[in-house]
């Protein structure tokens, strides 16, 4: 898994985030659509769970850790 | 959780590929091995496979046939075309089949986004 | 080599030779679906194979021969002699570069301009429409008329116009829009949408966006994809088409026009090598992780941010360099302008490493250590010799216990030899896989049409002699197509089929190895032969008459007879049966003949199953001991002197209707002849084709030895086959009956 909610609230997402971890972000996102979302630790998110955050419009706090996501997003 | 993965291809070589490739991606899954089709479709009537890897360019029924006869009896079973012939026809065709399209020399990159979405139809199909 | 890379010697080799049989026999039949498939089929995997090996020479190459096997395959292009002649010299190449491959990891450096001009050359019998048919047809669309630029395009243009600008400046390269719509389900096949567009070089500008309004978070289905993705870039539209090949249906692709650019400005900058910003970065992320010394820290902060926007602004990635000037934490920015770099300038490069796999029951021993066993046991067998040597100097006082441990020791010996020598056997399939390839050249530089049948090739013999089995065999199968094989014309008129046929067969016979070559062509006449051996004063003219047909047939063995009428570049000149009769008696074997007239001609290679071993008989002449390869020992006699007749200088005398001339051993070794006997003894020998009697004084034992070649100052004598010891230490001189022929 490697999305996962802090103590604080906040969403992180870390490492590659394959596709797979679409659903459980979006049940999160559901759960509480204002929790601040952290992609800093991301690398190569998958087109799914960046449909995601949109959709959910969220916009994640700080830079992606992808770079060509960082530059182009 | 862990899948039945078949492998096909005529090429011992292909198959080591696919097979060591697979067992980077997804350790934990096993894996089935076929060198035409005939024994793909026996493979697939006696096991109980889950994803089907398939080699294009096969004698006798080539891979695309194979899979459209897999198709009939497993239509939402993931399957994918392997094969270095980048032609449209093919793809077009695989697209028909709704199969997947994978290009050789095989990467793990290529197969492993495969399998993951194969993973999640499998797993969407169980709900 | 790596258990992958050995699987592609293993099975490029078994393609090589499956596609050059099936080239072969498409040749034959070159209507045949079957035939063509499976040539195509070998061409294609071996293509594939060395893709996974990373062998870009090879797979260029077979990517053009596939091409043109597609185009055979298709109908439009007709699989005659030449397209079979190339393709066969693309599998000549081949083979070639895998012995470099196993011999080297590698392939030689001149590999890729080999495969570029062979592809040339396979290139030009492709119909000029065909190059559409094969390579995927890139949909590109046509370029758009002024004012008909689509609006997002026109946007995303205006969105990135600094850097479009800025790419004006430095590049030729024409920009394209993609527009790709991935469907729904493509979550499911493993497309993700953004790892494509990621892959895009030169990219420019880029936008992604619903392609309907995204619903309620709590109806939206995560794994349908919904989007639409919109990019500008400065690459070949080829290159853009490559990537998104396997969604040609989703993807559109158009050049920009250049009425849409904004107006270019004039300096132009060569764009700099990304492995050399590459570098700098590294550099300078490199310095700031000194940490031992934190007086100058600030220092080396502001130059590393400093050199690292120089690289990057110098080439031309001003938007990475722009983000590295606003991030404070200047080790952060290096690194994600490192990531950034690296997943847009560096295609990733297949992996093919094997993981761990359990090896194959089978092992691979090197020929060296194989060598080495057997030099051992050959020196264990004269060490055997010695000890039945000793075991007799003690007078034989009835030691049973000795004798007995000796007949151990001696069993195991030869055993042990027996099962070494096991190891260098080797199938004969190897030697005779070359002759389907070879007939069918010579016979269709001939004109000539010929079936090729091999029997027994998993007969089994010493490497070394199944090694040197192959150019004797050349020859005769040469000379068989060659001479022995008539025209078509020729075979029907004289009621034979037009197709002829080469049999070549293996067979074991004791210890003794065969080989047959036969042909059904025309057989050898011996009037002919006759006519030739007189014309070359092979032989005086009453020898020559008083020779049967069978006789005179072998003197095609003789140097310098050639039977060819004309001269052809197949068989060529001066190269005669005579070289292989030397090749296969240089391995201890005899060649025999026999040909009928109109019905062919068979030749037979008989040889020994190893040549490690020799039997030998061990002579007395003049004093001295010689040896005698048993191979050239037909028998020996003892005759009363009045049987011998002397004519002129020379002595005689007739064995079995057939006058056989007399050598005395120790007057042509130069010793002591002894006085005449009341009865003489003679070894008669025979070799190429000759017989000889040679008069000894005595005969001693036979002996199986191991024969070694002469070394040091004998090494150019000749007459002798080598020398070997022999169990009381006395080297023993081995006679080379062929040279000491009269």
């Amino acid at each position: 898994m490697t999305i996962r909610r802090a103590d604080d609230g906040t969403i992180h997402l870390e490492g590659a985030c394959p596709v797979e971890d679409a659903e459980p972000l979006l049940q999160l996102l559901l759960a509480s659509p204002k929790s601040p979302v952290d992609w800093s630790q991301c690398q190569k998110p998958h087109t799914a769970v960046v449909q995601v955050l949109m959709a959910a419009g969220a916009v994640p706090t700080g830079p992606c850790g992808d770079g060509w996501i960082a530059k182009w997003l | 959780m862990a899948h039945k993965v078949l492998i096909v291809d005529d090429s011992k070589l292909a198959r080591m590929v696919m097979a060591s490739s697979l067992r980077r991606i997804r350790p934990d899954w096993t894996l089935v091995e076929a060198t035409n089709s005939d024994e793909a479709l026996a493979a697939v009537a006696k096991e109980s496979v889950d994803i089907a890897l398939v080699d294009f360019n096969m004698p006798g029924i080539d891979g695309l046939e194979l899979l459209a006869r897999v198709r009939t009896a497993y239509p939402a079973m993931p399957v994918a075309v392997v094969s270095a012939n980048m032609q449209d026809e093919i793809i077009s065709r695989a697209r028909e089949l709704n199969a997947a399209f994978i290009a050789k020399p095989l990467t793990d990159e290529a197969l492993g986004s495969f399998l993951s979405g194969a993973a999640l139809r499998l797993k969407t199909a169980a709900r | 080599m790596n258990e992958l890379q050995q699987q592609f010697v293993t099975e490029a080799r078994e393609l090589v030779r499956q596609a050059t049989d099936d080239l072969i026999s498409l040749e034959r039949d070159s209507t045949s679906a079957a035939h063509i498939d499976r040539v195509f089929r070998a061409f294609h995997t071996l293509k594939g194979s060395a893709g996974v090996v990373e062998l870009p020479a090879m797979t260029l190459l077979l990517h053009a021969a596939e091409d043109l096997l597609t185009a055979v395959r298709g109908g439009s292009v007709a699989a005659n002699g030449e397209i079979v002649d190339l393709s066969l010299a693309c599998l000549d190449q081949v083979s070639r570069w895998v012995d470099d491959f196993e011999e080297a990891a590698a392939l030689p450096a001149d590999a890729g301009e080999a495969a570029r001009s062979m592809a040339e050359r396979l290139r030009t019998f492709l119909p000029a429409d065909n190059a559409a048919v094969v390579a995927p047809a890139p949909k590109v669309t046509a370029p758009v008329a002024k004012g008909e630029t689509a609006d997002w395009v026109v946007r995303l243009l205006d969105r990135s116009r600094d850097k479009i600008a800025e790419h004006l400046r430095s590049g030729t390269t024409t920009l394209h829009s993609i527009a790709y719509e991935p469907i729904p389900g493509c979550f499911f096949n493993g497309d993700d949408p953004l790892e494509l567009m990621r892959q895009v070089p030169g990219l420019l500008a880029f936008h992604i966006e619903p392609r309907e309004p995204f619903p309620p978070l709590a109806e939206l289905d995560p794994y349908a994809c919904n989007l639409r993705l919109q990019a500008i870039a400065a690459s070949e539209r080829d290159d853009i088409f490559k990537i998104f090949r396997m969604v040609p249906d989703q993807v559109r692709i158009a050049t920009v026009p250049e009425s849409a650019l904004p107006s270019a400005p004039v300096s132009a900058k060569p764009a700099q090598d990304a492995s050399l910003i590459h570098i700098v970065l590294e550099a300078q992320l490199e310095l700031l992780r000194v940490t031992d010394k934190p007086e100058g820290l600030a220092g080396r902060i502001g130059a590393a941010r400093r050199t690292a926007l120089n690289a990057l602004r110098s080439g031309g990635l001003t938007s990475i360099a722009d983000a590295v000037e606003r991030n404070d934490a200047v080790s952060d920015a290096i690194e994600q302008a490192l990531a950034g770099l690296t997943t847009s300038t560096a295609p990733d490069t297949p992996r093919t490493d094997t993981g761990d796999r359990p090896a194959e029951r089978m092992l691979r021993v090197s020929e060296d250590k194989i060598e080495a066993l057997v030099n051992l046991a050959g020196e264990l067998i004269v060490a055997k010799n010695a000890l039945a040597h000793s075991v007799k100097a003690t007078g034989g006082t009835g030691d049973a216990a000795l004798r007995r441990d000796q007949d151990a020791i001696d069993r195991l010996v030869i055993e042990l030899h027996g099962s070494i020598l096991q190891l260098r056997m080797i199938s004969v399939a190897q030697v005779f896989r070359s002759f389907p390839r070879l007939i069918r050249d010579v016979a269709r530089q001939l004109n000539k049409t010929v079936n090729l049948v091999t029997q027994g090739e998993n007969t089994e013999a010493d490497k070394t002699i199944v090694d040197r089995l192959f150019e004797p065999m050349v020859h005769l199968v040469r000379n068989a197509v060659d001479h022995g094989i008539e025209t078509p014309e020729q075979r029907s008129a004289a009621g034979k089929p037009e197709q002829a046929t080469i049999t070549i067969a293996a067979s074991r016979a004791g210890d003794r190895f065969h080989v047959d070559v036969h042909d059904d062509g025309r057989g050898i006449d011996p009037s002919a032969i006759r006519r030739r051996a007189a014309d070359k004063q092979l032989l005086p003219a009453d020898e020559l008459a008083a020779l049967t047909d069978e006789h005179v047939i072998d003197l095609i063995f003789a140097a310098g007879f050639s039977t060819a009428e004309t001269i052809s570049d197949v068989s060529g000149r001066g190269i005669g049966m005579d070289v292989v009769r030397t090749a296969v008696e240089r391995m201890g074997g005899r060649v025999t003949l026999a040909s009928k007239v109109g019905a062919g001609t068979s030749v037979r290679l008989d040889m020994p199953m190893t040549i490690s071993m020799s039997r030998i008989m061990v002579v007395q002449a003049g004093g001295q001991s010689f040896g005698i390869s048993m191979d050239a020992v037909s028998e020996t006699v003892r005759l009363s002197p009045d049987r011998i007749n002397r004519i002129k200088n020379n002595e005689g005398f007739v064995l079995r209707d057939q006058v056989v001339p007399v050598v005395s051993l120790a007057e042509l070794m130069r010793l002591p002849v002894n006085p005449a006997a009341a009865s003489r003894l003679f070894l008669i020998a025979e070799s190429g084709g000759r017989t000889a009697a040679f008069e000894i004084d005595a005969i001693g034992e036979r002996l199986e030895v191991v024969l070694k070649p002469m070394q040091g100052l004998l090494s150019g004598a000749r007459g002798y086959a080598g020398t070997t010891l022999l169990g009381n230490g006395q080297v023993l001189l081995v006679l080379d009956v062929k040279e000491i022929m009269p």
